[in-house]
């Protein structure tokens, strides 16, 4: 019986992954949220037409164990809600105090923040209920009580998620692109500027004066564009950046100056296109994920400086767009890319 | 106002005993007779009641249309036919009247031998049911009677599987059945063209998922009996005669075959042999690398896969056996469960929804321990997998669809999720289009509009439109007279056409409307020159005709009668809107520039004084 193209996958796939799960959106995501366990949320990126904003329920198999897995036959995504926006999302966040059930959605286009609520149980329409007005671009956190907003410029801006009020600002040292924002704590935080890779950590703590700059330094690793992650957040947290040509270098935040690792990972440069993405694992510190380098996702061990996986189950002409760990299920993580992909796999083989 | 009329009786907000009744052009259908195989009371059967009380059906239906031979969607069929009472035509496909009868006696055995049951058909009623089976093809368009044709598209999901376009008149209604818009191994995706009809009826089922590819699942499953059959496990697959057990078979086979394996593959008899008949006698229905290869190869005679000895069951070391039924509730597949059920070291596959009391249904609960009769208890120490393997269309599917056949109307069957709104506001975003989603009993009522397509003399088209024929896309109001004659039939045409064709005399009505003006009697030229001034300016027409007295264009005639100061505008009824406008316009422009002179001429006074 003559094998074709789509069973040589099949073959070359048993050699390569243990588990995998290959979905298709009808619009490509640039944001993967984890609201709770077995809940997830995305949203369309696509900067025409209407997009679909998405809360589903993880499949059986993503969620349950053992023999209860074998039990449930479930490999699909459920879509619990959904809803339409005329604009792209380009981030995610989840929840806050006194916010349960309600997303946080950054659109590209607009300098606010939409707060879309998940209570609604008699209708399977995710109902926008505020927008939160900061007058930045992107970038926002939510963490217990605080969003924190605006990723250009010279400041970012802290907001009571409750009231939606502002409660104060945070000074940059200089004009900076935040490449996002990671909770250390309850009242620490950390950043990196994108564009040349100063590492910022400050305390929050709103009420007892400005916020103030905790760690602020260069980066050593040379390159134009920059993504970070932070390395167990809450017990000896370590920033590890990633730049554009290829080098990875991870600091002890209490020991600036001191670089604990770094790494030329000799990878090819990055399309203008693509997203640099960079993801520490939950369950095993040592272990980080990059994306945006190719179509492929690398898994490293960054203390050792060995590739421990290579993903390349992604189209090689669509563009890698993110990545997460799964915080439910040790060593998977969930990649998308820009053909509507969505694709969970397991990080070791 | 024409309407179309739609009543779940099984399968609305539901899945299983599908059963619509539709009612278009003054014409009743019922579309799918199914059974709830999750019922063993009159609930596993559509409620007739609500075609009629008591007695017979046949008076009410006109047809009845069965999509495919899944139990859910023809179970009932022999008991609405041969216990209820129906004697008008039932429309399938060759493969479907083919299959269905096996099916139903398959399940009619186990129901009335094994369970007990007396109130059910006998197989003598199956066979006189499907006496009544009128076979439709692909594509053929099939007349019912006068008024209603239907028309069979491929649905892809199981082998004869098909959708439906019933019209009557200008109304039709395209029903789905079950369908897959993905290909399988051994089955092609369902297809439809741009039929734009008033009313689209679709499964649900995957409406609210996002699946996972099904090269994942196979990899899944290859993984699995791979992984049990190289400790030496023996694998058992539970399946229906026809169906996914195909798919799975021609899966199996390509691995083996590619990964050299030489552990036994069987499946048990009977299987081999309706399967591997019916799939060569309907290979058209197949996919197209399967009719591709058929002349060198039959894909469904099987190298790896051999028919199976019930004493293979005690034969030490792997293997993998196909079984019937799919439940495990009766037959090999339950003898070989409970031989091999005590070892760790097996494993049974599920690749199908099991019936709550089947031993299926037990051990996918995680029963560890079954009893059988004379009290014999065996431990279930095997390993279960359930991986469902079904065809129908997810949510992309189902827009896919729509967009294919251009409904005007949506209507969702065939899913459990009551809650459909976010899939009702992606139809009308996307599409602009209603999307129901009714409950078991619930009638939508669906208005419809029907086109009537008239002749119309050319003479008259052109005389509408000055510019020459118009754009048959664009929509136009024309007024004009639809004239019926005995001998040809109707057209529309110009009220003067009509009168000369039907001898009547003619009737012209005029009118004339007048406004005072400033002038007198040696004004008369002056007057006539603005007013022919004021129309050239403002009308897009050169058929001015002007005398000394009068202007005209068309049948409008504008006059001036300096004795009493009036400008007289008269028109005839045809041009209404040509005669409003110059009245409007005279008036507005004379009547106002009197206004504007006697106003300069009240300041002057007032300057002089």
């Amino acid at each position: 019986m003559a094998v074709d193209d789509s069973d040589e996958w099949l073959f070359s796939s048993m050699n390569k992954y243990e588990d995998l799960y290959q979905y298709e959106l009808i619009q490509p995501t640039r944001t993967i949220a984890f609201v709770t366990p077995g809940e997830i949320a995305v949203g369309g990126c696509l900067s025409t037409g209407f997009n679909e904003l998405l809360f589903l329920s993880a499949p059986g198999h993503l969620r349950l164990t053992g023999d209860e897995q074998d039990l449930c036959g479930e490999r699909d995504f459920f879509v619990i809600k959904g809803a339409l926006t005329p604009h792209g999302v380009d981030h995610i966040e989840t929840g806050g105090v006194g916010r349960e059930r309600t997303l946080f959605v950054m659109n590209e286009a607009m300098a606010d923040v939409e707060l879309w609520s998940l209570a609604n149980e008699d209708s399977d329409v995710i109902e926008k209920l505020d927008t939160m007005k900061t007058g930045l671009p992107e970038g926002c956190l939510i963490h217990d009580k605080l969003a924190i907003c605006g990723s250009t410029g010279p400041q970012a801006l802290l907001f009571d998620v409750n009231s939606l009020v502002q409660v104060g600002s945070i000074e940059w040292p200089r004009p900076i692109t935040c490449a996002g924002f990671v909770a250390l704590d309850g009242e620490t935080f950390a950043t990196v500027c994108q564009s040349s890779g100063l590492q910022i950590v400050w305390d929050a703590r709103v009420g007892t004066g400005s916020p103030s700059l905790v760690l602020e330094q260069e980066s050593t690793s040379k390159g134009d564009r920059f993504a970070f992650a932070v390395i167990t957040p809450k017990e000896q947290p370590k920033i590890a950046v990633i730049s554009d040509k290829g080098q990875l270098t991870v600091f002890d935040i209490r020991q600036s100056k001191a670089a604990l690792e770094c790494v030329d990972l000799g990878l090819s440069e990055p399309t203008k296109e693509s997203n640099l993405c960079l993801q520490s694992s939950s369950h095993k510190p040592n272990q980080v994920s990059i994306s945006g380098f190719g179509h492929c996702v690398l898994v490293l061990d960054w203390s050792t400086q060995q590739q421990l996986f290579k993903y390349d189950g992604h189209e090689e002409d669509a563009t890698p767009l993110y990545h997460q760990w799964y915080p439910w299920k040790e060593d998977m993580i969930f990649s998308s890319s820009s053909d509507g992909s969505l694709h969970a796999w397991h990080a070791h083989f | 106002m024409p309407e179309i009329r739609v009543v779940p009786l099984g399968a609305g907000q539901d899945v299983g005993r599908s059963c619509i009744l539709l009612t278009i052009g003054g014409k009743n259908i019922m579309l799918d007779c199914g059974m709830h195989m999750g019922f063993n009371d009159e609930r596993r059967f559509p409620d007739f009641s609500y075609v009629t009380k008591e007695g017979p059906l046949t008076e009410y239906i006109d047809c009845v249309i069965i999509s495919h031979f899944h139990l859910d969607h023809c179970g009932a069929l022999p008991y609405m036919s041969e216990l209820v009472g129906y004697d008008g035509p039932i429309y399938m496909t060759q493969p479907t009247k083919a299959i269905c009868p096996i099916l139903l006696e398959d399940y009619r055995k186990i129901t009335v031998e094994k369970k007990g049951e007396t109130n059910f058909f006998t197989s003598e009623q199956i066979k006189l049911c499907m006496k009544k089976v009128v076979t439709v093809n692909l594509h053929q368009v099939v007349r019912v009677d006068d008024e209603m044709e239907i028309k069979a598209y491929y649905a892809g999901h199981v082998l004869g599987a098909a959708m439906f376009q019933i019209r009557v008149g200008q109304d039709s209604v395209v029903y789905t059945g079950d369908y897959n818009m993905t290909p399988d191994r051994h089955l092609g995706a369902a297809w439809i063209d741009q039929c734009r009809p008033d009313l689209l009826i679709t499964e649900s089922t995957y409406a609210t998922t996002i699946r996972d590819s099904k090269r994942c699942r196979e990899r899944d499953f290859l993984k699995k009996v791979h992984s049990c059959v190289e400790k030496g496990g023996k694998v058992l697959i539970p399946v229906f005669a026809l169906g996914r057990a195909q798919e799975l078979c021609i899966l199996l086979e390509m691995y083996w075959e590619r990964m050299n394996l030489k552990v036994p593959i069987y499946f048990t008899l009977g299987l081999t042999e309706k399967a591997n008949h019916y799939y060569q006698l309907f290979i058209t229905w197949t996919s197209q690398n399967i009719k591709k290869t058929f002349t060198d190869r039959n894909m469904f005679e099987f190298k790896h896969i051999k028919p199976f000895d019930k004493s293979y069951a005690d034969n030490p070391g792997a293997m993998v056996v196909f079984a019937t039924p799919g439940m495990l509730h009766a037959g090999q597949s339950l003898q070989i469960f409970r031989k091999w059920a005590p070892s760790e070291n097996n494993m049974v596959i599920l690749p199908g929804y099991c019936v709550t009391g089947t031993i299926g249904h037990k051990i996918l609960n995680g029963a560890k321990k079954l009893e059988f009769e004379n009290k014999q208890m065996v431990d279930v120490k095997l390993s279960v997998q359930y991986m469902s393997f079904s065809a129908h269309a997810d949510a992309k599917g189902i827009m896919q669809l729509i967009s294919q056949c251009q409904p005007k109307n949506v209507m969702l069957v065939h899913g459990e999720d009551e809650k459909m709104d976010f899939l009702k506001q992606k139809v009308q975003k996307e599409f602009g289009i209603e999307c129901y989603k009714p409950a078991n009993g619930e009638t939508i009522i669906i208005r419809t509009e029907h086109n009537v397509p008239v002749p119309i003399s050319r003479t008259f088209l052109k005389r509408e439109e000055s510019s020459g024929l118009p754009d048959p896309k664009r929509p136009k109001l024309f007024h004009g007279v639809l004239l019926m004659t005995r001998n040809n039939g109707w057209k529309v045409v110009s009220p003067e056409e009509a009168v000369r064709e039907a001898g009547l005399n003619e009737h012209v009505i005029r009118f004339t409307s007048s406004f005072n003006i400033d002038c007198d009697s040696s004004d008369g030229a002056k007057v006539l020159a603005r007013v022919q001034d004021l129309l050239e300016k403002n009308l897009e027409t050169s058929e001015m005709q002007t005398s000394d007295e009068t202007v005209s264009i068309n049948s409008v005639l504008i006059q001036l009668d300096s004795s009493r100061s009036e400008l007289l505008v008269s028109w005839s009824f045809q041009d209404e809107a040509l005669g409003s406008c110059i009245f409007n316009l005279l008036k507005q422009k004379l009547s106002g520039e009197r206004a504007e002179r006697a106003e300069r001429n009240q300041r002057s006074e007032r300057r002089d004084r």
